[in-house]
């Protein structure tokens, strides 16, 4: 059988931050494949790169030296909004603060994520991925009525909703409890591979990264087999 | 959906929207309310004439006061002669409000001269029978201003003494603060009799008039009268426009630090927004409709409040400028639609221009950098090249360019240059009381405020530099009041005034007044309006006045010397500053007996008018100015006391009936009168000062508020460990106190500088008049610093009594 190409491919990326002589190597020539519907977990200690990691792989960052594919497109080789527009159509970010939207309701939470994508979607979608996610009877109320699991669950659903190439989590269980850290890490990595979606997930917990198909470490700015 | 993001977050945050709005608005009332002023400034003077005889009649003016009959009656058989109508302009009060009666033919204004229908039919009503008080017509906005009605009987205080009038008629718009009567019955009833202030001719005799119209006398149309009052206003609209835009540039600072304390807020909601794929245009976009929707809101509510406050602005004037101007001002602005349309696309403009900083630091950290952390600081070296290039550049356009719009533009950007310094010099101070303060909750407070510098910054700005404009208007105003004392003092030498309110004085009454035995020596004074509009005053001084005189340039001896033997004339500052003239110059003056040309001898302080006026020595001039004076000085022998003089002269006039009629005053009562002048001009200086102080105070409420909702979850966090409700409001009380203690520290200097700026430059290029440099007094700083320390400190409570009040768990789950 053919293997598919990598959805998400990172090669030599490089961030440094400070200036002059204070300058610090976060990443130092990072490299990663990701097949569609395959999830990767990358551990790391803390300060390690991990979320720099994950804001280069979104567009969100700029690397020093190195370059990041999605789809094939090179990322960081669009100017803006180009590049804004490209994350908006195939990434889809959660986070683990959620960062919701607190003056939208939960409903108006995910439809934020159509609109910025330029797609349109059926209601009737966001109400079946709600149900799959367990909130088709939250979906009116505002983020400061929800529990930190109702709120995380929101957010996936806004990653989700307009089909993206890859996903990437970034400690999504971060700021919950064990149980409900659990729950949301089963929908995560399940919704993503119903949607052959590729998923990063940046975690701490060693029972996260075993729910993913490979785990990799990131150390002195690579990433190496965990 | 990009609404749907707005709408949600300012329907969450009230408070902050309407803060905003505030602050457009309260700028934005007071440059509308100074723009209907300015015109009406320069309408009134015409108001009247324009409406009673049509925009092309000519008006026939004395040059020295009334036209008298004689003058009249030649006029009328000359020739050719136009259909002249006379008019009396009788000056009367009511209650304390200024008014005018204009008698005039009713029948020959309505039907031969006028050009609308301001007294048609009402001129049947102003025939007077001799039964009951004298008819007189109103028009609706005196009648308003007084709150009179037809058939009412009014007491007017005249040049004689109190007056009956019946309010016969209602005349049309146009005659704002006057009432129009026949001119017979008008010259019956104030004790006037054959008095005309001026003949009314069409403008179709504007030829006729050049050619025969006789030495004394002066013809101008509308328009030219209406550019001698744009002219002799200019200083004082130039002051208020630039007061009211400092007021708006105050405004707009409050919905900078507003607008800046929402970015704050919406940081991360921006950071998720770009990260989740929100462009940076839409951004960009989003918050450009935002401040659009914030302009013209804010600048409606503004046009709205500052058309009431034009009214009351217009009441503030209208005494000074019928003092110093001799105009009457409306009773009433009158906005044109125009007017309105420009100033709602400023305000909507400066609301957009203030956005664009605000805006920018939005767009430029990346998505990334923003969900995580604050965007870096300015580095120091461009914090200086904001700072010093707008002030170099404000420093040098003074110095190169002379006008006042180079003055009033110069201190923007110096002021614009000093905003950028305030606030680290603001949070040095912090740093250092804070340090100061020691371990406790005092010194924990201040230190805390330290964590919110960026955010606090634009606050403190604009706080800062309200107080210092309002602290320093108060410091040029009361500078300049001292200046204007020590001025009256130095020049009233004489003992004693001597006048007659109507007429001049004849030169054998001067001779008696000399004769009296108390009287050691006298001085005249004789003052008319040239042809070209110079005022001129004829002098005969003796030794003791001369020490009067504070010569601004030449050398005092020299000119006394120059001045007595006839070899120049001495020119007041105003005026030398208006024309450009030194000693040595040479000064052309159309006199009476024909053009001469003088020497200018030297240049002396005078704030009797911003028009200035040339000196000259009585006794080298012919015509009337030679044989009448307006004013005796008398001068008492060294050791007579004011009294004994003053019952001499009270015997001496009473001993004569022709002389009856001359009041005399002392230079204390002079000088009294004069500030009591000063004070009446400047009352709408000091209501700007308080205005600007006004919308400071917004700035400060807006800043504390704004600060107090963005530590919300901070002091939950304090009292979920254990802080008490009391100590919480200690903490923010201390806070408040010590960023209003700061920004007020931060004022005193910055009102030094706009002090000398308004006194040095603004002033003299404005209205002619130097101040003497010196130490700006220390009044305002007393008044102002204790009152903004006690609005900050209830500023502060609205904050603590919410946060005080809210469980911490409430404040812990905010965001």
């Amino acid at each position: 059988m053919a293997e598919a190409d990598p959805v998400l491919r990172l090669r030599g990326l490089v961030r440094r931050y400070g200036e002059g002589p204070r300058q610090v190597p976060v990443l130092d020539g990072a490299e990663l494949d990701v097949l569609p519907g395959e999830a990767v977990a990358v551990m790391g200690a803390s300060g390690s790169g991990k979320s720099t990691l994950l804001h280069l792989a979104a567009g969100m960052d700029r690397p020093d030296a190195g370059e990041v594919r999605i789809a094939g497109v090179d990322v960081h080789a669009r100017p803006e909004p180009a590049r804004t527009r490209e994350r908006a159509r195939r990434v889809g970010l959660v986070f683990q603060d959620y960062n919701l939207i607190e003056s939208l309701t939960a409903r108006e939470n995910i439809e934020l994520a159509v609109w910025l994508s330029r797609s349109t979607v059926d209601p009737a979608r966001i109400d079946a991925l709600a149900g799959e996610l367990g909130i088709e009877n939250l979906l009116e109320r505002r983020p400061d009525q929800l529990s930190g699991g109702q709120q995380q669950r929101v957010a996936i659903a806004r990653a989700l909703i307009h089909e993206p190439s890859v996903l990437l989590a970034d400690e999504p269980t971060g700021s919950l409890d064990r149980r409900a850290g659990d729950q949301v890490l089963d929908v995560l990595v399940e919704a993503a591979r119903a949607r052959g979606c590729a998923l990063v997930l940046v975690t701490h917990s060693d029972e996260a990264a075993a729910r993913c198909d490979r785990v990799l470490a990131l150390r002195d700015g690579r990433l190496v087999p965990a | 959906m990009r609404a749907r993001l707005s709408h949600g977050f300012f329907r969450r945050h009230p408070g902050q929207w309407l803060l905003a709005l505030i602050g457009i608005a309260a700028g934005m009332a007071v440059v509308t309310g100074v723009a209907l002023l300015r015109g009406a400034l320069v309408d009134s003077l015409d108001a009247a004439s324009d409406a009673l005889a049509g925009q092309d009649s000519i008006a026939v003016r004395a040059a020295d006061g009334a036209i008298a009959p004689e003058r009249f009656a030649e006029l009328a058989r000359l020739h050719g002669a136009p259909d002249w109508v006379p008019v009396l302009r009788i000056p009367v009060r009511v209650g304390g409000v200024e008014l005018e009666v204009v008698g005039l033919d009713t029948f020959s204004a309505v039907r031969d001269v006028a050009g609308n229908a301001s007294l048609g039919g009402a001129a049947d009503a102003l025939e007077w029978t001799g039964d009951g008080p004298p008819p007189a017509a109103i028009g609706p906005e005196t009648a308003g201003l007084l709150g009179v009605a037809t058939d009412a009987v009014l007491t007017l205080e005249g040049p004689s003494g109190p007056v009956e009038l019946r309010l016969a008629a209602a005349a049309g718009t146009g005659l704002d603060r006057r009432l129009v009567m026949d001119i017979a019955v008008a010259q019956h009833a104030f004790d006037l009799p054959d008095t005309i202030s001026e003949l009314l001719a069409p403008g179709s005799a504007r030829g006729w008039i050049e050619q025969n119209l006789p030495d004394g006398l002066q013809a101008r149309t509308l328009e030219e009268q209406r550019a001698s009052a744009r002219e002799l206003t200019a200083g004082l609209r130039a002051n208020l426009t630039a007061m009211s835009l400092l007021a708006l540039a105050t405004g707009l600072f409050v919905v900078y630090s507003v607008l800046s304390f929402l970015m704050v807020q919406r940081r991360r909601s921006f950071g998720v927004l770009r990260a989740i794929g929100l462009t940076p245009g839409d951004l960009g976009r989003m918050l450009i409709q935002e401040s659009l929707l914030l302009g013209a809101l804010g600048s409606l509510a503004g046009l709205v409040a500052g058309t009431l406050l034009a009214d009351l602005l217009l009441g503030l004037i209208a005494d000074p400028v019928r003092s110093i101007y001799g105009q009457l001002a409306l009773a009433r602005t009158e906005p044109a639609l125009w007017l309105y349309a420009a100033l709602f696309v400023l305000g909507v403009l400066a609301a957009i221009a203030v956005t664009v900083p605000v805006v920018r630091e939005a767009l430029r950290v990346p998505p990334g950098r923003m969900v995580r952390a604050a965007s870096a600081p300015l580095p120091k070296r461009v914090r200086w090249a904001l700072a010093g290039v707008p002030v170099a550049l404000g420093l040098a356009w003074v110095a190169v360019d002379g006008r006042l719009v180079a003055s009033l533009g110069g201190l923007f950007l110096v002021l614009a240059g000093l905003a950028t310094l305030l606030p680290p010099v603001g949070f040095g101070l912090l740093s250092v009381a804070g340090r100061r303060a020691g371990p406790g909750l005092t010194g924990r407070a201040v230190r805390l405020l330290d964590g919110s510098r960026r955010r606090l910054a634009p606050a403190l700005s604009a706080l800062s530099l309200a107080l210092a404009l309002a602290m320093g208007m108060g410091m040029m105003i009361l500078g300049f009041r001292a200046s204007v004392d020590d001025w009256v003092q130095r020049l009233l030498r004489a003992d004693l005034y001597v006048s007659a309110p109507e007429r001049a004085l004849a030169v054998e009454e001067v001779e008696r007044l000399a004769a009296i035995d108390a009287v050691a020596a006298v001085s005249t004074v004789s003052a008319q309006r040239l042809a070209d509009g110079t005022r001129l005053t004829a002098y005969r001084l003796p030794a003791r006045a001369w020490a009067g005189f504070d010569w601004l340039a030449g050398d005092p001896d020299e000119v006394r010397a120059g001045f007595e033997q006839g070899l120049g004339v001495a020119v007041s500052e105003p005026l030398a500053r208006a024309r450009g003239l030194a000693p040595g110059d040479a000064l052309v003056l159309p006199l009476p007996g024909g053009v001469r040309q003088f020497e200018v001898l030297g240049v002396f302080r005078d704030y009797s008018s911003d028009a200035g006026f040339v000196a000259i020595d009585a006794d080298r001039l012919g015509g009337r100015l030679a044989g009448t004076v307006d004013s005796v000085g008398l001068y008492a022998v060294a050791g007579v006391g004011r009294n004994t003089l003053q019952r001499q002269l009270e015997a001496a006039l009473a001993a004569d009936p022709q002389t009856s009629d001359l009041q005399w005053i002392g230079p204390r009562e002079i000088r009294d009168q004069s500030l009591a002048v000063f004070d009446r001009t400047f009352r709408i200086s000091w209501a700007m000062a308080v205005l600007v102080g006004g919308i400071a105070l917004v700035a400060l409420v807006s800043a504390l508020l704004a600060h107090g909702f963005e530590r919300a979850r901070e002091y939950a966090t304090l009292r979920a460990l254990g802080l008490a409700p009391t100590q919480l409001f200690r903490l923010i009380v201390v806070q408040t106190l010590a960023l209003t203690l700061a920004a007020a520290m931060l004022a005193v200097p910055v009102a030094v500088v706009v002090h000398y700026a308004l006194a040095l430059f603004i002033q003299p290029r404005a209205f002619g008049w130097s101040v003497p440099a010196g130490l700006p007094p220390i009044e305002p700083i007393v008044v102002v610093v204790p009152l903004a320390l006690v609005l900050g400190a209830l500023a502060g409570l609205i904050p603590a009594a919410r946060i005080g009040r809210r469980p911490p768990a409430d404040g812990l789950r905010a965001r």
